[in-house]
């Protein structure tokens, strides 16, 4: 198992870098210029190679890119192009900020899209089934800015009252930490719900059709432990697998919930530095965001041996 | 140089005395309110929670003119004049006041030198590095010499000053390479309130100027917490050089700028005060808000449509003023604006001092006649069915700037001429069309007399070597007069100059100005003694006069 890590860890290495170098490069590409934002429209634009000169930006781009995979080896990810803050510094205040949302949106999306789903496929093509279907189908339709602008908007405009209130980091009060959070996470994780209740019904159809289900309700087990026990437990590879797959999702998703709840995350500081072509930063971010996707990937491997034996990581 | 303030944008009491004319003016001194103030009636007391967009650029003020670093930084520090903002002035002024200068600046050499008087006694904030140290002429020296040299993005604004000098502890000597009238408002009116008067010892603070941590200064409030993508909370100076200001015990700044979010906590009354928002929300708000308080006036900009006249068809005056009359620009302010816009000038409608009386032969074509329109384009042989492109970027200056785009496609229709929509997002924009000055046929964009100061809309958009002639527009007369104005300390000559000038640009039609909008800002009830200003960044200085009730 360790020698599977380290292999995995190993090979996920030429996977970062080769995205860091796309994202990079990407940046290049993108119309207009940090120079041109920063000269804005007030007449500097004689400056402009100065101003490239200044921030280093007239160096080719290999040169600029082994600046910056340089400085993140040594664990610099870089510095803001206009503030003079370090990616790191805001990382170490926003990256557990957004790490927290994205837990309490996954707990979310586990606990009412999996019994949701089970229930629905347990209880085939009866009214319970098909409300749940429609459910499932709801939820991954609607979008979740959506839900959150009405979630937000409709209640201040109606009764003069809003979920939205200023945030309070966990260290310094977290209850009130949690309560803060518990609205965006629900918006997020209920989306993300859907589709695991998707899966989790066909998951469950697919083993209650097998033999051993059968031979366990031929054993006179009762519902709850062949459900939970012999069904559910057997489900579970490729509920996982859906639920490490929306991570990305919830990611992308976040910036924009961040946005509407005001929640200082990462999702918050991708906004500033795009608006602001601020390109260290937007790199630190993609970096940090690959890596996240990539650990999350071989963490639902390695969950896969622990939830069936047959499987075996070699 | 007997009437340069007649438009009482500056002190005229002041200035009389320091330029030892007549007693005349008295009114517009008193509406000036020079030197402490008192205290005032204002019930001490309040917390005012206002959402304030973080700043993108950091906190250096020379480092950048986004407005967002400026309006902290005011709060935070002070200036040697600045805007009259307060419940005592209207809104839609544009004149200055002594903050840190006893008074307005004498000057003399026939108008080269401008030699401010420090208040004494004030104090930096009481916290480190500064620890409560007293202002002196060399911080205002450090200041306007950091300003004047690069990076400072103002270097350019500041180039006539030779020289900055502390005559001694409290008095500080600019010197100007020549008498350049726009200098009171350029270098120490309302665009004067960027340079916020700064210490040496401020560069010792982590990170330096750019931080947050930095923002400590001679100003009503003082930096308390900072919370990165949360909010910034201030509490009151209580060595504030004003006694018994600032009334506020505390402003909390909210950083989220969503705009759901933010009308929400508005409605929900979780917020105190807004600024700059659109009519259509002036008007739901009031819906839902029956004691809602609202300042509306002109502001300092206005939309124009600029076009190319180095290269065919509008290199011809007569294919741009056929388009200008195309433009049925007084039904724009009504559909867009409720009927509360006006047709905009050169120069800004807030400027009343400069109204152009008489618009000369220009006037022909500032009135919408799609007949008249149509034989000028005929004569400039502009045919029907020909093709022009304009250059916009609603995400640089909002929804209102594409309405105005479709409106005016839509009126150009009418004569024959399909105008292509060309929308770039704001960095594109800002590369082909300010930078690269490549626009195709035409854009709009917005123009800000940042300084109050005529000369800011007119050198900095029509002199032909300007960084921004981005219709590349080249008239010897008009760089002529443009030089000329910027020479003339007699207002009435330069009143005169500035009158040719804008005739000029009526008759040439480099540039169709389209409506000036109104502005609002609105606050809750609770809220006393707040006002709007011209400036949204400077509205904020009138929170020292205002309270919130509990």
């Amino acid at each position: 198992m360790q020698a599977y890590i380290a292999r995995r860890l190993l090979l996920s290495i030429p996977t970062i870098v080769l995205i860091s170098f796309i994202s990079f490069g990407a940046l290049a590409l993108i119309p207009g210029s940090v120079v041109a934002v920063m000269a804005g429209d007030l007449g500097y634009a004689g400056d402009q190679q100065e101003l490239e000169a200044l921030l280093g930006l007239d160096k080719p781009f290999y040169e600029q890119y082994i600046d910056w995979m340089g400085g993140v080896l040594q664990g610099d990810f870089g510095t803001s192009l206009w503030t003079g803050r370090t990616a790191m510094e805001d990382f170490q205040i926003r990256l557990p900020v957004t790490l927290e949302l994205t837990v309490m949106a996954l707990t979310v999306a586990a606990l009412v899209g999996i019994p949701v789903g089970a229930l629905s496929a347990i209880r085939q093509d009866t009214s319970v089934d098909y409300l749940g279907r429609g459910l499932a189908l709801v939820l991954v339709a609607v979008p979740n800015f959506w839900i959150a602008v009405l979630v937000v908007l409709l209640p201040a405009y109606y009764w003069g009252w809003t979920p939205v209130t200023t945030y309070v980091p966990i260290e310094e009060d977290p209850l009130e930490n949690i309560r803060i959070l518990a609205l965006p996470a629900a918006i997020l994780g209920i989306q993300l719900s859907g589709a695991v209740m998707r899966v989790t019904r066909t998951a469950v159809l697919d083993v209650v059709r097998q033999d051993h289900v059968r031979t366990a309700q031929a054993k006179g087990l009762s519902s709850f432990v062949v459900s939970s026990r012999h069904v559910l437990r057997n489900s579970l590879v490729p509920i996982i697998t859906i639920v490490g797959l929306q991570v990305p999702t919830l990611l992308g998703g976040s910036i924009v919930i961040e946005q509407i709840f005001g929640i200082p995350g990462v999702g918050q500081m991708t906004i500033n530095a795009l608006e602001k072509r601020d390109f260290p930063i937007i790199a630190a971010i993609n970096l940090v965001f690959a890596t996240s996707v990539i650990l999350v990937n071989l963490a639902v491997d390695l969950t896969y041996a622990v939830l069936d034996p047959r499987i075996r990581l070699q | 140089m007997d009437n340069i303030f007649k438009r009482e944008k500056f002190s005229r009491r002041t200035f009389m005395m320091s330029v030892g004319l007549g007693a005349t003016g008295v009114a517009a001194a008193a509406l000036v309110g020079c030197g402490d103030d008192d205290g005032g009636t204002g019930a001490a007391g309040g917390i005012a929670r206002i959402p304030y967009p973080e700043p993108g650029s950091g906190f250096d003020p020379i480092l950048t003119e986004d407005s967002q670093t400026h309006i902290l930084r005011n709060m935070t520090n002070s200036f040697l004049l600045r805007s009259a903002v307060g419940p005592d002035f209207a809104p839609g002024n544009t004149q200055v006041v002594a903050d840190l200068a006893t008074d307005m600046p004498e000057i003399t050499d026939g108008g080269t030198t401008y030699i401010f008087k420090l208040r004494s006694g004030v104090k930096f904030h009481n916290v480190a590095p500064m620890n409560g140290r007293e202002l002196t002429a060399d911080d205002v020296v450090y200041t306007y010499d950091r300003a004047r040299v690069e990076p400072s993005v103002y270097a350019d604004a500041l180039e006539s000053i030779v020289s900055v000098d502390a005559v001694d502890s409290l008095t500080v000597r600019f010197t100007l390479a020549n008498p350049y009238a726009p200098a009171l408002g350029t270098f120490f009116g309302l665009q004067g309130q960027t340079y916020q008067i700064l210490a040496p010892e401020l560069e010792t603070v982590t990170g330096g100027l750019e931080r947050a941590e930095s923002l400590i200064g001679t100003g009503p409030f003082m930096i308390d917490t900072i919370q990165p993508g949360t909010q910034y909370i201030l509490k009151k100076n209580p060595d504030y050089f004003r006694s018994g200001r600032p009334l506020l015990d505390e402003v909390r700044l909210d950083t989220g700028s969503d705009p759901s979010r933010v009308a929400a906590l508005f409605l929900s009354g979780d917020l105190d005060i807004r600024t700059n928002i659109s009519l259509d929300e002036v008007e739901t708000l009031q819906s839902q808000i029956s004691d809602l308080v609202t300042d509306k006036y002109f502001g300092l900009g206005g939309q124009m449509i600029q076009m190319r006249s180095d290269r065919a068809p509008l290199n011809n005056a007569d294919a741009r003023r056929g388009i200008k009359m195309a433009l049925d620009i007084e039904s724009w302010a009504t559909e867009l604006h409720g009927g509360t816009g006006q047709r905009d000038t050169p120069v800004s409608l807030v400027m009343s001092d400069f109204a152009l009386d008489d618009f000369g032969e220009g006037e022909q074509y500032h009135k919408f006649d799609p007949q008249k329109s149509r034989q000028l384009l005929d004569a400039a042989g502009v045919a029907e069915g020909t093709e022009l492109t304009l250059e916009i970027s609603p995400d640089r200056y909002g929804a209102l700037h594409l309405s105005e785009a479709e409106l005016m496609a839509a009126n150009l229709r009418d004569v024959g001429i399909t105008v292509n929509l060309a929308p770039l997002d704001s960095t594109s924009f800002i590369q082909k069309v300010i930078i690269d000055k490549n626009p195709d046929d035409m854009m709009m964009s917005r123009r800000t007399a940042w300084a109050g100061d005529p000369d800011d809309v007119l050198h900095r958009f029509f002199y032909t070597d300007s960084t921004v002639n981005t219709g590349h527009w080249s008239n010897a007369e008009l760089d002529r007069l443009l030089d000329l104005q910027r020479t003339q300390l007699d207002e009435t000559e330069r009143n005169k100059t500035i009158d040719d000038i804008q005739r000029i640009l009526l008759d040439e039609c480099y540039v169709t100005h389209t409506v000036a909008a109104s502005r609002y800002d609105v606050w809750q009830a609770k809220v006393s003694g707040f006002r709007s200003h011209v400036r949204t960044d400077n509205a904020l200085l009138a929170l020292e006069d205002t309270s919130v009730a509990s």
